[in-house]
């Protein structure tokens, strides 16, 4: 077969030469260079506008937090009058070139940092605790498709509290590189601190409109101690303040020891040698949240537990899960011979204690998926018949060194800091709506009839905590014909999220739900019902898809969670559906009795010293009562 | 059948005066309204007359209502309708009872046809059951039925002050009184009853004379008998003392209305005690006559398939069951699968009836 041979390819050349070209483009990359090959939500006209919106809102809005940081340290309250502006102007209606600026009386940049913040590859927080803007490169992102498509520096106004006056940067992202043009102190009228940020950018307004109102809309919801304005080609729209009750500010918290993985572990431990080689206790209860003494010697006599197992060649966990996720032993579990008779058929790969499994699952411990973590480490002596002493590992002193030299130590702590259970990480590195905000930002939106509102305990995934709050609305104003999008309002470390709603996790989950249960819908979709749900995940370092940050990534803990808030709050909604029907019966069932009651007063009259319609009154009211009905409720 | 299980019989009250039931239904009432006040849900504990609800009492051989009952509340949608026609009905017969009238059970349906769902017989039901519900008989709410049936022979009644013998009222004899217990008997000549089942079995026996010549009271109840006639029976077999016997085709309708005036029936058995007579005879037609007296083969019918399930359904009463004779008889007519009428005698003579067949029964005993 003849091969096909590029021109390009014909001229012989030495292979030496060859070699070289082939490796020429190995050498250190610019995170602009980066940016510009992935996907950062810039990619087409009609959602670029929207984009740059989305990354300048999160960082004044997180620029607010931090000022309330400030003065929450310094003053004791974190309450002041907190404002965002959003202005887009077009300056170049046929070539659709826009100019946008956000305006925020946040932290403030320092003038020695703006350099920094303009150059870096990211600029998000490398603490533990939740942000809306983690990765810190959106608004590059925005600076270099701007320069891109309209060759136009962006220019940054800041100032800090402590500054004396606002300073004025211009960049031109041009050439490959970042230029600085002007640093300069600026003369015009600037809050006491804060920051403005603008660019120019080729972009389809008319089309990014709708999503661009809806975000600040949803903005203004979730945040009600923040004014929002937005000033847009001659429209205004203006949120004003309306509480002062506000997100708690996040602090850092240590990873939770659940959910450490192997390699994380390794890092963390390398990351402390590096430093300074100190005892796996010292490591263990500063490295990680909810450790202390006791923890410390648990986790090592699990370790040694676990390391039993794996030289009886078995494991411990998949077989309390086979009990656990047994369908058949949630039947027997009230006849105790069979449930024993079964057990032994189930768990014939080792000995262990049947009677004590089937007590345990009885006491529905070992039941609903339970996991290893649900027992104690004598509970998992006896179940498993460990009688022996068992050696340690390692002890309490033994050194961080040690074990990262170790890759079995390294595994057996991994393990047993999974296999354990530890009190709930705490939220403090979260930042969850307030429910109060959640339910007064969206009812007064959406004006539903009934709301439902169910809060997860923070739990945590990788190391970090989860917390999910789903906010339910059905009826009243809410349209019946709503499309899928606006029946599911995703919210992300308190930023709302408009594109790529079916990659998301929290879309995915709530498509696996079998509605019908609840009486909204049906599988495989969304509900049917008019109804919305208001989903808000928090957590540090959030996993998201793709550098846009428009969705949640997939992550079972997360899924879960989002399941289990959203079975809840539908749950409290079938309650209601329930007595609409009722309610439906219950108006009919009225009619009829109430005719009825006409003739027994009257009958009654006749025959006693009675006024008929005392009678028929009280008849009446025991009725209404017996039989209550929804008002006002629309259908 | 219904599961047999012990329970107790509901005594009924048979007699009852206009105050007395002022006073009872006045006491429902008041309760009722006690429980509206008080916000509970007001109801009446009625009787089932059903037929799971019966007990039948062998030594007496009668069948009496059991003590089973039902609530029927305001407030359960599903026993609304029932519960307010009860009261308003019962308003209607304090009203009468006031007046000191009776009311028929027709004018009671047209007090507001649209509340019994414009049927009569939801109106007729809830009567029964307002009376089962204050334990008495259906005459002692003041209702009564339109009544049917004839008397002819030699007995001499009062009823509102006009005295007149059964036998001075010309070959169409006395039309019994719905209001059968004011009747007063005055006098009685003859020395048993003859209950006959049909119209024109009275009519021959009539035009031969027989009760003048036999000394017996004829009376027909003309099909199904109605509660005056049966109340009639009854009071002179209680009161006179005079036995009583049924003379009814040979099929199993003819039994079940024989069965009726001896023991009283299921639907009304709330009543028995007022309206059975366990004394009475079963004289005639017997399956077995239809052997014994030589009826030809053109005289007798073939059961039709409804016959046979009815006679099938009886066998198993327990009446029937323990009764030998009636048992046997019923089985005879199964076997067969033959039927006849009393008309079917006729075929030996028209008077053979009244000549030879009777008599002879009568003298040789042989009735069940």
């Amino acid at each position: 077969m003849e091969q096909l041979v590029l021109t390009s390819f014909k001229k012989r050349i030495s292979r030496k030469k060859a070699e070289e070209r082939i490796h020429r483009h190995i050498r250190l990359q610019t995170a602009e260079e980066l940016l510009k090959r992935v996907d950062t939500g810039f990619g087409a006209k009609a959602r670029a506008p929207f984009q740059a919106v989305v990354e300048g809102v999160q960082n004044a809005a997180d620029a607010i937090d931090k000022a309330r940081e400030a003065l929450l340290r310094s003053r004791g309250s974190d309450d002041y009058d907190a404002r965002i502006k959003v202005a887009i102007d077009v300056v170049d209606k046929s070539r659709g070139e826009l100019k946008l600026s956000i305006l925020d009386n946040g932290i403030g940049i320092p003038r020695s940092k703006v350099k920094i913040i303009v150059r870096a590859g990211g600029t998000g927080t490398i603490e533990y605790k939740a942000s809306r803007s983690q990765q810190g490169i959106g608004w590059k992102a925005a600076a270099i498709y701007a320069n891109q498509s309209t060759g136009k520096p962006i220019e940054i106004i800041s100032k800090t509290f402590s500054e004396r006056y606002p300073h004025r940067h211009v960049y031109d992202y041009g050439k490959g590189k970042v230029t600085k043009v002007v640093e300069e102190r600026y003369e015009g009228e600037f809050p006491e601190h804060g920051t403005l940020m603008s660019l120019h950018l080729i972009g389809d307004y008319s089309r990014a409109r709708g999503n661009i109102y809806e975000f600040i809309k949803r903005m203004a919801a979730i945040h009600p101690y923040i004014s929002f304005t937005l000033r847009a080609n001659g429209d205004r729209i203006e949120y004003p303040k309306r509480s002062s009750k506000s997100i708690p500010v996040p602090s850092p918290v240590p990873p939770h020891p659940n959910s450490v993985e192997i390699g994380q572990l390794k890092d963390m431990l390398a990351a402390q040698v590096r430093i300074r080689s100190i005892s796996l206790a010292g490591f263990l209860q500063r490295s990680f949240c909810r450790i202390g003494n006791k923890g410390v010697n648990d986790l090592i006599e699990r370790a040694a537990i676990l390391r039993y197992f794996d030289s009886k060649g078995f494991f411990a966990g998949d077989i309390i899960r086979r009990i656990s996720q047994s369908e058949k032993v949630k039947e027997l579990k009230k006849d105790e011979n069979k449930l024993l008779k079964y057990l032994r058929t189930l768990v014939r790969d080792v000995e262990i204690d049947y009677a004590m499994a089937a007590r345990l699952v009885k006491k529905g411990r070992l039941s609903n998926g339970a996991n290893i973590r649900v027992l104690s480490n004598k509970e998992l002596r006896r179940l498993f018949l460990v009688e022996e002493d068992l050696k340690a590992p390692f002890t309490p002193k033994t050194t961080v060194g040690m074990i990262l030299n170790d890759e079995e130590k390294v595994r057996l702590l991994t393990e047993a800091l999974r296999s354990m259970a530890f009190p709930a990480p705490p939220m403090d590195s979260l930042m969850p709506i307030p429910k109060e905000v959640l339910i007064q930002g969206f009812t007064s939106i959406y004006e539903p009839e009934k709301h439902a509102y169910v809060e997860r305990k923070p739990t945590s995934s990788r190391g970090r905590p989860v917390q999910v709050q789903v906010l339910a609305m059905y009826g009243g104003r809410i349209p019946g014909d709503l499309k899928e999008q606006e029946k599911l309002v995703r919210i992300a470390n308190c930023t709302p999220l408009i594109y790529e709603f079916g990659s998301d996790i929290i879309t995915q989950t709530a498509r696996s739900i079998d509605w019908s249960l609840y009486k909204l819908g049906k599988k495989g979709s969304l509900p049917i019902a008019p109804v919305i749900f208001v989903v808000h995940v928090t957590s540090p370092q959030l996993k998201y898809l793709g550098v846009a940050k428009q969705a949640v990534g997939a992550d079972d803990v997360i899924a879960e969670e989002v399941k289990f808030a959203l079975q809840a709050v539908s749950r409290e909604l079938r309650k209601h559906v329930n007595f609409l029907e009722r309610s439906k019966a219950s108006g009919k069932a009225r009619e009829f009795l109430e005719r009825h009651a006409k003739v027994v007063s009257s009958s009654l009259g006749k025959m006693l010293e009675v006024k008929e319609k005392d009678v028929f009154e009280r008849l009446q009211v025991e009725i209404r009562r017996r039989r209550p009905i929804a008002e006002g409720g629309r259908r | 059948m219904a599961k047999r299980r012990r329970q107790r019989r509901i005594v009924i009250k048979e007699g009852m005066s206009a105050e007395e039931l002022l006073e009872v239904l006045q006491d429902y009432a008041s309760g009722i309204l006690e429980d509206i006040q008080k916000g509970r849900n007001p109801g009446f504990n009625v009787p089932n007359r059903g037929t799971g609800n019966f007990i039948y009492d062998e030594r007496k051989d009668v069948i009496y209502l059991g003590d089973k009952k039902s609530k029927r509340t305001f407030h359960n949608v599903a026993t609304t309708a029932a519960f307010t026609q009860m009261l308003f009905i019962m308003s209607v017969l304090h009203e009468a009872a006031e007046r000191n009238k009776h009311l028929t059970k027709r004018e009671i349906y047209y007090q507001d046809p649209e509340l019994f769902n414009k049927d009569q017989k939801t109106s007729d039901g809830i009567l029964e059951d307002i009376a089962v519900t204050l334990g008495v008989t259906r005459p002692c709410i003041r209702v009564v039925a339109a009544a049917k049936g004839v008397c002819i022979g030699d007995l001499t009644l009062r009823e509102s002050g006009d005295t007149f013998n059964c036998n001075a009222l010309g070959r169409g004899g006395w039309s019994i009184s719905p209001f059968i217990d004011e009747v007063e008997i005055l006098d009685c000549g003859a020395e048993y009853v003859l209950v006959v089942e049909k119209d024109a079995a009275m009519i021959r026996l009539v035009e031969e004379d027989f009760h003048k010549r036999n000394k017996c009271l004829l009376i027909t109840g003309k099909g199904q008998p109605d509660i005056a006639t049966r109340r009639l029976v009854r009071r002179l077999n209680k009161e006179y003392g005079l036995p009583v016997f049924i003379l009814t085709d040979s099929d199993s309708y003819g039994m079940q209305i024989c069965s009726s005036y001896k023991r009283g029936s299921i639907s009304l058995s709330f009543e028995s005690s007022y309206l059975a007579v366990p004394k009475a005879r079963f004289l005639g037609l017997l399956p077995s006559d239809l052997d014994k007296f030589k009826i030809p083969q053109a005289a007798r019918l073939e059961m039709t398939e409804w016959d046979l399930k009815k006679a099938k359904t009886m066998l198993e009463y327990p009446w029937i069951k323990n009764n030998k004779r009636w048992s046997r008889e019923l089985s005879l007519m199964i076997k067969r699968r033959e039927k006849a009428e009393l008309q079917a005698l006729a075929k030996h003579g028209i008077t053979f009836m009244t000549d030879v067949y009777i008599p002879q029964k009568l003298a040789a005993k042989d009735w069940i």
